[in-house]
C-alpha cells in the first residue's frame, strides 16, 4: 500500500511572491502531521495544493500513489478535506449532506454519534452554527475508506463535546492506516498531544525568500 | 445509487443534488426579460422596412440576446461556487458535466421562451411572426449543441501548458497580460462557441426562410443543413471527454485568477452623498445596495429615463416597451436579495448596537425610483386607453 501523502518538489508562487519554494514532506500510514506556522506563511495554500483546489507551479503530489494531476479520480477517492470555512449547500438537510457524501465515496453513511447532531440532521444544514457545520462535514467525511484526510483548523468553533467526538474518529482514522495532515494554531494542538504529531513548521519546508 | 442510507430513496437525493449550482444567477432570469424587451421594440421598428429587412434584424438580434446570458447560463460548468468547494471530492467529471448541462438548458429554456415572444410580438403578421420565431429556435438549437464546447475548451486551454506550445503561445498572446494566461481562455471561448451556433444555425434559418416564402429547399440547402447539424452533434459530443480531461485543472486556475485579478480589493470610495444620510444603519444598507450592484448609477438612470420616454412620446407604450420597464425594474431590485439573504445575520451583527430599526426606510429608498418611473408610464396606459375609448 502506498504512503497516504507524498509531496515532491511542490511550488506556488502568486505573481513574484513565492508562498511554497520546493515542498518535500510525505505522510505516512497511521501518521498525524500538524502544519504549524504563522498567518500568511502557505498554510492554507499547501493544503489547497493537497486538496487540488490550487494547482502548484512546480512539483507532483501523490494521495495515496495516485498523482494528483495525472489520475484526480484515483486520488480523490481516499482524500478527505475539510475546509477552514465549511460551506455547506444551500437547500440540504444534514441527512441529505450524509447520504450525498455515502454515495461520492461509494459506502454507507456513518450513523451520528453525537446526539446535538442527531437532533438537528433533518434541518437545513446552511441553519446550523459554525461548529455544527464542521461536525457535519467531518462526519460525512469519515465514510468509506479514507486515506488521507486533510483538515484545516479543524476544532474552531466546535464545542468540546464535538472536538471529543472528531477526535475518536480521527483516532480510529489513524489506527485503520489513514494519515492525517492538519493545519493548526498552537492553541488547537493540546486537542491532538494524545495522537502523538508529528509537528512541522510550514516555513521549513522549502519556502523561497525571493 | 447507495444513497439509501436513512431509509432515503435515490431520486429525492437525485433531485436535490449538492452538486447542482449553487449560486443562483438572478442575471440568467431578468437579463432575457430585458434583452428580449428591446429586441422585440427593435424588430417591431423594423416593421416599415418590409419582412426581409425585419428577418435581418431578427438575424443580427438573436445572437445578441444569446451572448447577453450566456456567461449566466455557462457558469454551472466552471465558475459555480459549489464546483469550487466540491472539487476535492471523487465526483467523476462525466457527473459535473451533466449537471451543469441541464442548468445551462434551463436558462437556455428561459432564454428561448423570451426570445421567442420577442419575436412573435415584433412580426407583422401570423407567417412573419412564425417565421421570426422558427428562426429564432434553430438558433437556440445550434447553441445547446455547441455551447458546451466553449465549456469544454475553456477546461482544455485552462490549464497549465508548456509555455513553447502552441496552446502555450495562444495562452500568452491572448491575454495582453493582464491576467493570468491559464484564464485567458474564459475571456474568448464562450462568446467563440455562440459565434459557432450562430454560423452553424445560418444554413437551418436560411432554408426555413426559403419554405416559409413559398420556394422548396433544394439539395444544397438539405446538404448544408445535415452538414451543420453533424457538426454541432460532434461538438457537442466531443464537449464531453475535452470538459473531462481539463476540468480540475481548469477549476483552480480561474478560481485564482478571480481571486486575485478581478477587481481590486480596494473597492471604490463611498459616494459623498452618502454621508448626507444620519442614521448610520440606513448608510451602511445603501452603501451595501452600492458595493454589490453592479453600476447601480446606470441601472437607475436607465429605469428613469426609460420611463421618462414612455411618459412623454406620442405613441402609448406598448407590451415590448412595458417588457423593458419591467426589466428594468428587475435589475434595479434584484440586487437586493443578496442583502436580504445576508438580513439575519446582519441584523445579529446591529442588534446590540444602538441603531433605530432602518429596515423600512431602507425598503422605500430602494423603491422610490420603482414607483417613480411606474406611476407615470401607468398614468400614461390608462390615459391613452380612456382616450382611445372615447374616440
Amino acid at each position: 500500500m502506498s504512503a497516504p501523502l507524498q509531496l515532491r518538489g511542490v511550488t506556488k508562487r502568486y505573481g513574484a511572491r513565492v508562498i511554497l519554494g520546493g515542498v518535500e514532506l510525505d505522510v505516512g500510514d497511521g501518521e498525524l502531521v500538524v502544519l504549524r506556522g504563522p498567518n500568511g506563511t502557505g498554510k492554507s495554500t499547501l493544503l489547497g495544493c493537497i486538496c487540488g483546489q490550487v494547482v502548484p507551479d512546480d512539483g507532483h503530489i501523490a494521495i495515496d500513489g495516485h498523482d494528483l494531476r495525472a489520475d484526480p479520480m484515483g486520488a480523490r477517492r481516499g482524500l478527505r478535506a475539510l475546509a477552514q470555512e465549511v460551506e455547506v449547500p444551500p437547500g440540504i438537510t444534514g441527512r441529505e449532506w450524509l447520504a450525498f457524501c455515502a454515495d461520492v465515496f461509494g459506502a454507507t453513511a456513518p450513523p451520528p454519534d453525537d446526539p446535538q447532531l442527531g437532533e438537528v440532521l433533518d434541518q437545513l444544514a446552511t441553519t446550523y452554527s459554525v461548529g455544527l457545520r464542521r461536525r457535519l462535514a467531518f462526519l460525512g467525511l469519515c465514510v468509506g475508506n479514507p486515506r488521507l484526510f486533510v483538515l484545516d483548523e479543524p476544532f474552531a468553533g466546535v464545542d468540546v463535546d464535538g472536538r471529543a467526538a472528531m477526535r475518536t474518529r480521527l483516532a480510529a482514522a489513524l489506527s485503520s492506516g489513514a494519515g492525517v495532515i492538519v493545519a493548526a494554531h498552537d492553541h488547537e494542538l493540546g486537542e491532538l498531544d494524545a495522537m502523538s504529531p508529528r509537528r512541522v513548521d510550514v516555513r521549513s519546508l522549502g519556502r523561497d525568500q525571493s | 445509487m447507495r444513497a439509501l442510507a436513512y431509509g432515503m430513496s435515490s431520486p429525492h437525493v437525485a433531485s436535490r443534488s449538492p452538486l447542482r449550482p449553487w449560486d443562483v444567477a438572478h442575471a440568467s432570469w431578468t437579463l432575457p426579460l430585458v434583452a428580449a424587451g428591446i429586441a422585440a421594440s427593435l424588430a417591431s421598428g423594423a416593421r416599415p422596412l418590409g419582412v426581409e429587412a425585419q428577418r435581418s434584424v431578427a438575424f443580427a438580434l438573436g445572437p445578441a440576446l444569446l451572448l447577453v446570458t450566456l456567461h449566466a447560463r455557462t457558469a454551472a460548468y466552471l465558475h459555480d461556487e459549489g464546483l469550487a468547494t466540491t472539487l476535492p471530492l471523487p465526483v467523476p467529471p462525466r457527473r459535473r458535466f451533466a449537471i451543469a448541462w441541464r442548468s445551462h438548458l434551463v436558462g437556455l429554456l428561459w432564454q428561448a421562451v423570451c426570445g421567442a415572444v420577442a419575436f412573435a410580438i415584433a412580426g407583422s403578421d401570423a407567417p412573419a411572426r412564425m417565421v421570426l420565431v422558427a428562426d429564432w429556435l434553430a438558433l437556440v438549437l445550434t447553441c445547446a449543441l455547441v455551447e458546451p464546447a466553449g465549456a469544454a475548451a475553456s477546461a482544455l486551454l485552462g490549464r497549465r501548458v508548456p509555455e513553447d506550445s502552441v496552446a502555450g503561445q495562444l495562452q500568452r498572446a491572448a491575454g495582453g497580460g493582464w491576467t493570468l494566461p491559464e484564464a485567458v481562455v474564459h475571456l474568448w471561448a464562450p462568446a467563440m462557441a455562440l459565434a459557432t451556433a450562430a454560423a452553424v444555425a445560418m444554413p437551418l434559418q436560411l432554408t426555413i426562410d426559403r419554405w416559409a416564402d413559398g420556394r422548396a429547399p433544394g439539395r444544397a440547402h438539405l446538404v448544408a443543413c445535415t452538414l451543420a447539424l453533424s457538426i454541432a452533434a460532434v461538438l457537442r459530443v466531443a464537449a464531453v471527454p475535452a470538459y473531462c480531461r481539463g476540468m480540475f485543472d481548469a477549476v483552480p486556475w480561474l478560481r485564482q485568477a478571480m481571486r486575485t485579478l478581478a477587481g481590486p480589493p480596494v473597492p471604490s470610495p463611498a459616494p459623498r452623498w452618502l454621508a448626507a444620510i444620519r442614521d448610520p444603519g440606513l448608510r451602511l444598507t445603501i452603501l451595501q445596495h452600492q458595493r454589490l450592484t453592479p453600476v447601480p448609477t446606470l441601472r437607475l438612470v436607465a429605469l428613469l429615463g426609460t420611463a421618462v420616454i414612455l411618459t412623454v412620446r406620442t405613441a402609448a407604450p406598448g407590451i415590448a416597451e412595458l417588457g423593458i420597464l419591467v426589466g428594468l425594474v428587475a435589475l434595479w431590485l434584484v440586487p437586493a436579495d443578496a442583502l436580504r439573504r445576508h438580513g439575519q445575520a446582519q441584523r445579529r451583527l446591529l442588534s446590540p448596537l444602538p441603531l433605530t430599526d432602518h429596515r423600512a426606510r431602507a425598503w422605500a429608498c430602494l423603491l422610490a425610483p420603482v414607483v417613480l418611473a411606474a406611476l407615470p408610464v401607468a398614468w400614461r396606459v390608462v390615459a391613452s386607453r380612456v382616450v382611445g375609448g372615447e374616440a
